[in-house]
């Protein structure tokens, strides 16, 4: 049986540590385990909805509404007779996804039906896979600390996302009745089984970024929709003594520790601190002697705790059985038909020897598609260190703290190039175009060339500065004298006339060499 | 039956999976009924396992919106609706 | 209409013109029909009003049909007898006081008392053969994806069609004419495969019921004669020798996996009712909970619900293909069941590379009295022996009326190889 996520689909062994996979990398240094140590062992179940015009089954839209039941169909309600029919964008992004994951996609794959009762299932039975998933045995290369591994993935499956429910007068289980809206019925899921290979919650949180951001360079997934990715995960605590003299844990040890299932996690960070806590907890627990009940959590956010799901839940018999309404897949050729953009760990590599780019810049000029592309259109135009200076500090950093994002400005990007361009021109400073026009361009929606000309930004030629340069020497026959009898400071007093009869836009120092130059003569 | 007759239990735990409440008496009757029914589907056994290439594969639709149903005509057969939800007892 | 043959007389008008203008349909009440209630015989859905036409209803009235009504049928197309209706049993006109068959009854009722030109039934184990039998007229069971099934309330959804009665062959092919190709919206629809066999040449399923079977090779499988009533069989043969006398040929051939049919048939078709109406529960349409108490979650409450609205035979099957789903008991059940449809499908295939159609009689025994059987389950399922194999093999059938035993209406069933309707129009128009 394969219901995701059970002990029983991991592979016979389970590493400790995880296993490096290519001679290229970096290899954990094996930890000893000692007697008495408890490890963590974690595995995650994560649905991801995936970003398509259109429902997996209907052709409703996925869009969200402001109104409940505004995208439903007789199909996404389960009305007697209607019948799904797949849709090919959803197909496509799974097959980009077992492609980026470097999944098996299989010769033939099809649709299951798993069937059980809740209200948020119009049909009362999902339409999901089983044995025979789309993707299978893949993998994801993280970073933690430094380190670089592989996370294996068992599986990923497509299936359809159920309704929304509302407790209305209390909480799940004490409501007095429940609203539900089936707009979300339908909205393609992909569900991605990892093998227990997380030992921390570190771990999990790097893992579940680093999906994120794969997922969104595919552009099959949108990080800023509520609910776009929901997260199971199954947590034990092992004792030391179980594993071998390799400082591996077999399965059976694995199935024999009682675990936990939290659900309710819905980012990245999330799944950090409720698997911390989780971890704690059962550390404590077994700590005291106590035994950790086999059981479902639910991660409640807004206390920052598990609580139990009081285990009422009815035993679990699914019934799968094939959906004879939907014929199987026959698509492991797209995988060489479909392309996918180059991913996130190879770009930062070549960043890094192409550009010349220290670690944290090529991570941060990586961290989404679009900015990677914007740098590098950037860089090749004019200079990389120009461009990650603009782009990783200046532009991420004034986006950050107004709390935007590179795709809040997709349609000003040329301005941008503009305003570095002007730099790399030399025709304002640095300064002036970081910390006003950039500044004005955001907050006021203004082109880069017309802040610079209202402010009067524009560099100021030389003879214009020349001329002030006599003309403040002229002038001020005073602070002449003083600087010509040992007073080093009255130098500063005719920048400052310098700076004043150029309105600002020369630069003080090179208007302090000049003049130093001027009273030389 | 041979080995594993129906007891009334598995008829209750069907039941339950199925969300169909049955009174004590559909219970007995089903018990008699259902041991005569499965124990003629045993005879399933004799059939050899034989494979089967599908007829018809990779029938998808292009991801194109087509309309949906207004929200009244989606309702309109519900037994109790609340602000344009659908309405039932509670999940717990 | 004495015979209860409509649960909602209702006239939906179609176009002005096209093949079936000035033509009356009936129309099965598990047909989803667009402003009009659709029942499929259940108290579940005595009031549920589909808000969308399937797509055969939106071909009839494209062609210009004017549908009556919505016939009354088992509950769910669940029975062979059109008893197990939530609306009360119909009346065979044909042979007054006894049944119409099921589970489409009340279509085949409505053609044979001249109610409607013609009607539309489902087919998922025999629910159109077995009472065109009954009822002395013509159904027709198309080849699994011939005709779409969107709109049609799932029963068993890989093993059901939607098909056409007439009075004659040839009018039951003009509606078939009519509903037949593919549909997008239901994924399982395809063209008739390319060959010769199947060349079409633009023609109609109507102009193959051209009588002309001279030539014809007929294959009658013994398995499907053992055990059938006397007097059917002797109709049978006498419609087999008036073939013969047109130029056709028999031979006997051999059906060795028919023998485990039924109950495959029944595995696989409970199995997926058991899926198919879990929808049932009273929340987005259909029957919800007359009681409830202040305690009621949703469990029990759809508990209640499916209890209230559904029949006995109807909770038989979902509870039998729940027990055959379930953890310990799928691969005995289920997984046998599918092995055995697939030996029936090579059966069937190798029968039909040896003769050109397969011949029965449509039922092993004429139709029972009304009231007559309703007590024992497992007796009435065997009567499906004739029809189900086809089901399972996804292949086409035509039941034609062949005469009488004792002034009871006697049926032959013709299947042929997939998509080969007009191979069984041609040779059931022979017939008449």
């Amino acid at each position: 049986m394969c219901d995701g996520g059970d002990w029983q689909m991991a592979v016979v062994q389970i590493p400790l540590r995880f296993t490096p996979v290519g001679s290229n990398r970096h290899s954990m240094t094996a930890q000893t385990v000692q007697q008495g140590d408890l490890v963590t062992v974690i595995g995650l179940e994560v649905h991801v909805q995936l970003e398509t015009d259109t429902k997996i089954f209907c052709r409703c839209s996925t869009e969200q509404t402001d109104d409940p039941n505004e995208n439903v169909c007789p199909v996404c309600l389960g009305l007697p007779g209607a019948l799904p029919v797949l849709n090919e964008g959803a197909v496509e992004a799974a097959v980009k996804i077992g492609k980026a994951i470097d999944a098996e996609i299989p010769e033939e794959t099809r649709f299951h039906r798993k069937n059980y009762y809740y209200p948020d299932l119009p049909k009362n039975f999902q339409i999901t896979q089983y044995d025979e998933p789309i993707c299978q045995e893949g993998e994801l290369e993280i970073s933690v600390e430094g380190e670089r591994r592989d996370v294996r993935i068992e599986r990923a499956h497509l299936e359809e996302d159920p309704g929304s429910l509302q407790h209305v007068g209390g909480s799940i289980d004490t409501a007095d009745y429940t609203l539900v809206d089936y707009n979300r019925a339908g909205t393609p899921l992909m569900e991605i089984v990892t093998a227990p290979d997380f030992r921390s919650a570190s771990e999990v949180r790097a893992f579940l970024a680093e999906l994120e951001e794969v997922l969104e360079y595919l552009g099959v997934f949108d990080a800023g929709r509520d609910g776009s990715l929901r997260i199971d995960a199954n947590l034990s605590i092992i004792e030391g003594e179980e594993a071998d003299e390799n400082g591996e844990i077999g399965i059976d040890a694995l199935e024999a520790a009682n675990r936990t299932e939290v659900k309710n996690i819905s980012s990245h960070k999330g799944a950090e601190k409720a698997l911390a806590y989780e971890e704690t907890r059962q550390k404590n627990a077994i700590k005291r002697g106590r035994v950790v009940e086999q059981e479902t959590r639910h991660w409640d956010e807004s206390r920052g705790i598990t609580v139990s799901m009081r285990s009422k839940e009815e035993e679990k018999d699914y019934r799968y059985f094939e959906e004879a309404d939907l014929p199987p897949l026959r698509v492991s050729h797209w995988k060489d038909e479909i392309s996918i953009p180059e991913l996130p760990t190879a770009r930062r590599e070549r960043f890094r020897s192409e550009y010349d780019l220290n670690e944290e810049a090529a991570s941060k000029l990586t961290s989404t598609k679009q900015v990677a592309d914007f740098y590098e259109t950037i860089a090749d135009e004019f200079d990389p260190d120009l461009a990650a200076t603009w782009v990783a500090d200046n532009l991420l950093g004034e986006l950050n703290y107004r709390d935007m994002e590179i795709t809040d400005i997709e349609d000003r990007l040329e301005e941008v190039t503009r305003l570095v361009e002007l730099v790399a021109e030399d025709e304002i400073t640095a300064k002036n175009a970081r910390e006003t026009v950039l500044r004005d361009m955001l907050d006021d929606e203004q082109d880069p060339d017309s802040i610079v000309e209202e402010a009067g930004l524009g560099k100021t030629d030389d003879d214009e500065v020349q001329s002030a340069v006599v003309e403040a020497i002229e002038e001020n026959p005073d602070a002449v004298e003083d600087y010509e009898s040992g007073d080093d400071g009255a130098i500063n007093f005719l920048v400052g006339q310098v700076m004043q009869k150029t309105g600002g836009s020369a630069d003080p120092g090179d208007v302090n060499q000049l003049l130093r130059a001027e009273l030389e003569k | 039956m041979s080995d594993d007759a129906v007891t009334p239990e598995d008829v209750r735990h069907v039941a339950s999976l199925a969300r169909v409440d049955l009174e004590d008496d559909e219970i007995e009757q089903f018990t008699g009924q259902f041991a005569d029914i499965l124990e003629y589907f045993e005879t399933l056994d004799e059939v050899p396992a034989v494979d089967q290439d599908a007829e018809l594969t990779n029938v998808m639709e292009p991801d194109e919106v087509r309309d949906s149903l207004d929200s009244e005509s989606a309702l309109e057969n519900a037994p109790e609706t609340e602000d344009g939800y659908f309405k039932g007892p509670n999940v717990s | 209409m004495s015979e209860n043959i409509f649960i909602t007389d209702e006239t939906i008008a179609g176009d002005d013109d096209g093949p079936l203008a000035g033509k009356t349909v009936a129309v099965k009440d598990n047909i989803s029909t667009e402003g009009v209630r659709t029942t499929c015989g259940s108290k579940m859905l005595e009031e549920y009003v589909p808000p969308y036409d399937a797509t055969v209803v939106s071909r009839l009235k494209d062609a210009g049909a004017t549908i009556v009504g919505k016939t009354n049928m088992d509950e769910f197309g669940m029975g062979t007898t059109t008893e197990t209706s939530f609306f009360g049993s119909t009346d065979n006109p044909a042979a007054p006081g006894h049944v119409p068959g099921g589970s489409s009854g009340g279509s085949a009722a409505a053609v044979a008392a001249d109610e409607a030109d013609l009607a539309l039934g489902s087919d998922t184990g025999g629910s159109i053969r077995c009472p065109a039998a009954f009822c002395g007229v013509v159904g027709i069971k198309p080849t699994y994806g011939l005709v779409s099934r969107y709109g049609l309330v799932a029963y068993g959804n890989s093993l059901e069609q939607i098909g056409p009665f007439g009075s004659s062959v040839e009018e039951a092919a003009s509606l078939l004419d009519v509903i037949a190709g593919p549909d997008e919206r239901d994924a399982t629809t395809r063209e008739p495969p390319g060959g010769a066999e199947n060349d079409t040449d633009g023609k109609s399923y109507a102009s193959a019921a051209d009588g002309d079977v001279d030539g014809l090779t007929i294959g009658v499988p013994t398995e499907l004669l053992e055990g059938a009533d006397e007097g059917v069989v002797e109709t049978f043969w006498d419609a087999i020798e008036d073939l013969e006398a047109q130029g056709a040929t028999y031979e006997e051939v051999s059906l060795p996996s028919v023998e485990h049919a039924v109950e495959a048939y029944y595995v696989i078709a409970m199995s997926e009712a058991s899926s198919n109406l879990a929808r049932f529960d009273g929340v987005r349409y259909g029957h919800a909970a007359g009681e409830k108490g202040e305690n009621d979650n949703w469990n029990e409450a759809f508990s209640q619900a499916r209890k209230e609205g559904f029949g006995d035979e109807v909770k038989r099957r979902i509870l039998l293909g729940t027990y055959a789903l379930s953890a310990g008991y799928h691969d005995k059940y289920y997984k046998k069941a599918q092995d055995a449809r697939a030996w029936v499908k090579q059966d069937f295939d190798e029968a039909l590379s040896e003769a050109d159609v397969l011949a029965s009689p449509t039922m092993p025994v004429p139709p029972f009295e009304l009231g007559e059987s309703l007590e024992d389950p497992l007796t009435m399922y065997l009567a499906d022996a004739n029809t189900v194999p086809v089901n399972l093999a996804n292949l086409p059938a035509i039941s034609v009326p062949a005469g009488e035993t004792d002034g009871l209406p006697v049926g032959v069933q013709l299947v042929g190889p997939a998509f080969g309707e007009r191979e069984i129009i041609r040779a059931g128009s022979a017939l008449e």
